[in-house]
């Protein structure tokens, strides 16, 4: 792996350099972008619903049942709605701020002049903390829940750690390469992932029951506000445009195509705990440390020979996984190159991977892991609600004068901000 | 010397990578079970019996039909072992073969009846566990002990669970045995609102006889139903075919008749009146005429309608039969409560259905259409 590394580094650079030169032009105070704006609308779709597709789906029915019981997939019709808002927010921010990342513009969003910049970044610096640790720490715990789900159904034997190390290793492997790599694996990815789970969803109806998904509105407020705020944490992974967005190719079909993404890994998630709900019931789904893949145990995939689809779902089941592991990961390693000012990501990339070796083997059992996903998954939260929402609308109030965009820099040199 | 060290890495690379994994077994490095029998023991209560049904690969005669053709008695070894929890007498099995047991081939899970009034959930706690075990194979009550299931030899086939099996999955096709498999089972283990039951055998001499269902209030075996109250059930609740009708045409014992039912719609009403949940079915179905043991003529309409106001008859009194019997065991096979929850929410919360399902009023009409009498022009 590191002969393929010394092999590969001139693509990336390349594009590193000239994409400063024809976004930034003469922004010498911000060398922001790394590979300039090579994002498709599409690919930029792919990486948010490939993001958001992940470890989640083979516990979703049971978090989904947690709070609310058999209503439990309205929550995630309305995670997946304040996911649709909050990535409309952030593609507006990512156009508007175009070529910059949340590390930049935030820091602009902040300072009160131009010229107190340095305070606008050390005040947007907690925000920004906040991302990394949640990206840093999820994709710890992503790996180590494929490790701990791959090794307690499918191979009891191996070691965990070298489940979770390979799986580490493959994503380190991802973030030595450009963005526009990582953008195009997910487009590449994406359907291999949707397709198979889009099967076994609708197959495993056949054996559903509907009298376990009824009745429909039975919840008080409470349990309502519970859920939907629990699937709007298991809904994540929109936010890694708040970084990825700086790459995006400018475009006008940009929003829908993102707000559209959300639809595609949201309707996946809604027809799965359905599925999952109205097979087993809440009851059974609460006693199932596995449930989708206890779906697919129990489900014959009709005009399939294979008799044990489970193998095959697993298969398919890894790149989902690998892409919200390598999208997280490659997010921390850039982000946190962002906030130091450093060349390249890579080395960074490099001395995180043994941090989330260790961060990946601190819980000591499934019960911890759990808890600790739901802790990780809160601030995760916080973070993709607070930040979009906070320089939203602080870019709205500070109106039309922002300290500096790419495109009116001159214009407003001397401390055009008046509030 | 920069070749042989590149080389050198790449080696190293590929021996990392090509080692294989932890979990290689072999096929012939495996034990198979196919089937398990879970036995109360009599002078121990606190013992159980395990036994585990491992096929001979050598002695499976194919093709040939040479040394041990007709004899299937040794295809089959039956061992049994006794612990204090399942797992422990399959640690005692385990100390006495020569390769790691397999459960990922097992298709049967036999209790034995005794075993089964005692009670089931702490039992099955293992095979919930064990991601082996799947949930599609079959469990079952067996009459008598389980491990008497397990030595059996059926004359069809050479291994007893293969034979059982084929049965269990031509009669859920056809509708004559309920598609109660331990995934199934398990659902309605913990749902409320539907009590579980499970598929009942008997074993005479070297038969295994499909004899209906046994019954379970909680984990508990606590009665069972025949076989054309099995049937009654699965017309009702699953709109499932069931067996032939047999029916003495107007009441009279000599004349026979015999019809096939199909195409069944179970429609169902609740109501809510006097503190007692009223539960109507209404069933349709339609039917061909398949044997009658008398020379008359039956073409004319009105004794058409005859045959069915017989069927319908028979019908009902059957299903309230069953339904008394449910009743009287109070266990909610037929998932009433489960639909009460779902579309009536509201007669629900006011009722405690623990004791409000033996109180309520069931009651099933039946409509059967006589579709065709047969090739026969008399």
């Amino acid at each position: 792996m590191p002969r393929k590394d010394q092999n590969n580094p001139s693509p990336p650079r390349a594009a590193d350099r000239g994409g400063d030169k024809g976004t930034k032009g003469d922004a010498s105070n911000i060398a922001q972008t790394s590979e300039g704006s090579v994002i498709s609308e599409r690919q930029s779709a792919s990486m948010i619903a490939s993001t958001m597709i992940g470890v989640g789906v083979i516990t979703l029915p049971r978090v989904a049942v947690s709070s609310s019981n058999q209503t439990g997939w309205i929550g995630i019709v309305v995670g997946a709605l304040v996911a649709m808002g909050l990535t409309w927010i952030i593609t507006r921010l990512g156009i508007r701020f175009r070529g910059q990342s949340i590390a930049l513009y935030a820091a602009e969003l902040m300072a009160p002049t131009r010229r107190l910049l340095w305070l606008g970044k050390l005040l947007a610096l907690p925000f920004l903390l906040m991302l990394l640790v949640y990206w840093g720490w999820a994709s710890a715990l992503v790996a180590r829940m494929f490790g701990e789900m791959v090794s307690t159904t499918m191979l009891p034997t191996t070691p965990v750690e070298v489940i979770i190390l390979t799986m580490l290793v493959a994503g380190f492997y991802l973030t030595m390469y450009a963005v526009e790599v990582l953008a195009r694996v997910n487009e590449i990815m994406l359907p291999l992932i949707v397709i198979p789970i889009l099967i076994i969803a609708v197959s495993s109806f056949q054996s559903g029951r509907l009298e376990n998904l009824f009745p429909i509105f039975d919840m008080d407020w409470k349990m309502f506000f519970m859920s939907s705020t629990i699937m709007t944490a298991s809904l994540l992974g929109y936010e890694v445009m708040l970084l990825f967005s700086a790459h995006a190719k400018s475009s006008p079909k940009l929003v829908k195509s993102n707000v559209f993404s959300i639809s595609i890994s949201g309707f996946l998630y809604v027809l799965i705990a359905i599925a999952g709900i109205s097979v087993f019931g809440y009851e059974e789904l609460k006693l199932l440390a596995w449930p989708t893949l206890e779906l697919v145990k129990t489900t014959e995939v009709p005009g399939l020979v294979l008799e044990r689809m489970e193998s095959a779902f697993l298969a398919v089941w890894v790149t989902a996984v690998f892409t919200t592991l390598g999208n997280y990961y490659y997010a921390t390693a850039l982000l946190l190159k962002q906030i130091l000012h450093l060349k390249s990501h890579r080395l960074i990339s490099l001395l995180l991977l043994p941090a989330m070796y260790w961060i990946s083997l601190r819980p000591n059992n499934l019960q911890q892991l759990f808890q600790t996903q739901t802790r990780i998954g809160w601030l995760g939260m916080a973070g993709a609600l607070v930040l979009p929402l906070f320089f939203g609308l602080l870019g709205k109030l500070r109106g039309k004068t922002p300290l500096e965009s790419s495109t009116a820099k001159d214009a407003s040199k001397g401390e055009g901000a008046d509030g | 010397m920069r070749k042989i060290s590149n080389a050198l890495v790449v080696l190293l690379t590929a021996s990392l990578m090509i080692t294989g994994c932890w979990d290689r077994r072999e096929i012939e490095e495996r034990t198979s079970v196919l089937a398990i029998g879970l036995d109360v023991v009599e002078d121990k209560p606190e013992l159980l019996s395990v036994s585990v049904q491992i096929p001979v690969p050598l002695k499976i005669s194919n093709s040939g039909g040479g040394a041990g053709g007709g004899d299937g008695a040794e295809a089959i070894t039956v061992m049994e072992a006794q612990g204090r929890t399942v797992l422990e007498a399959i640690q005692v099995l385990q100390n006495r073969l020569n390769q790691k047991i397999f459960f990922g081939q097992t298709r049967v899970l036999a209790f034995g009846e005794k075993l089964a009034r005692r009670g089931l959930r702490t039992i099955t706690d293992p095979f919930r566990r064990d991601p082996e075990i799947r949930r599609l194979l079959w469990p079952i009550v067996v009459k008598g002990k389980a491990s008497e299931l397990l030595r059996s030899k059926p004359s069809l086939e050479q291994i007893p669970s293969v034979y059982l099996m084929s049965m269990f999955d031509n009669g859920t096709k056809l509708g004559t045995i309920p598609d109660m498999n331990l995934g199934n089972f398990f659902v309605d283990l913990s749902t409320t609102g539907r009590e579980p039951y499970l598929n009942y055998l008997e074993i005479n001499g070297h038969e295994l006889i499909w004899s209906g269902v046994a019954l379970l209030r909680g984990d508990r075996m606590v009665g069972r139903l025949t076989p054309e109250e099995t049937w009654q059930l699965l017309r009702i609740d699953d709109e499932k075919d069931g067996g032939d009708l047999i029916f003495s045409f107007e009441g009279d014992d000599d004349r026979l008749i015999t019809l096939s039912t199909e195409l069944i719609k179970s429609r169902k009403a609740f109501t809510y009146l006097q503190d007692r949940v009223k539960v109507h079915y209404d069933v349709h179905m339609e039917g061909n005429l398949l044997e009658k043991t008398f020379g008359q003529n039956l073409f004319d309409a009105r004794d058409i309608h005859l045959i069915e106001s017989g069927a319908n008859q028979f019908l009902e009194e059957n299903a309230k039969q069953m339904i008394k019997k449910l009743q009287q065991y109070n266990t909610d096979a037929m998932g009433i409560g489960t639909e009460l929850r779902a579309f009536h929410p509201k007669i629900w919360k006011k009722i405690e259905w623990a004791s409000a399902f033996a109180e309520a009023e069931i009651t099933v009409s039946f409509h059967f259409e006589l579709r065709n009498t047969g090739n026969e022009i008399e």
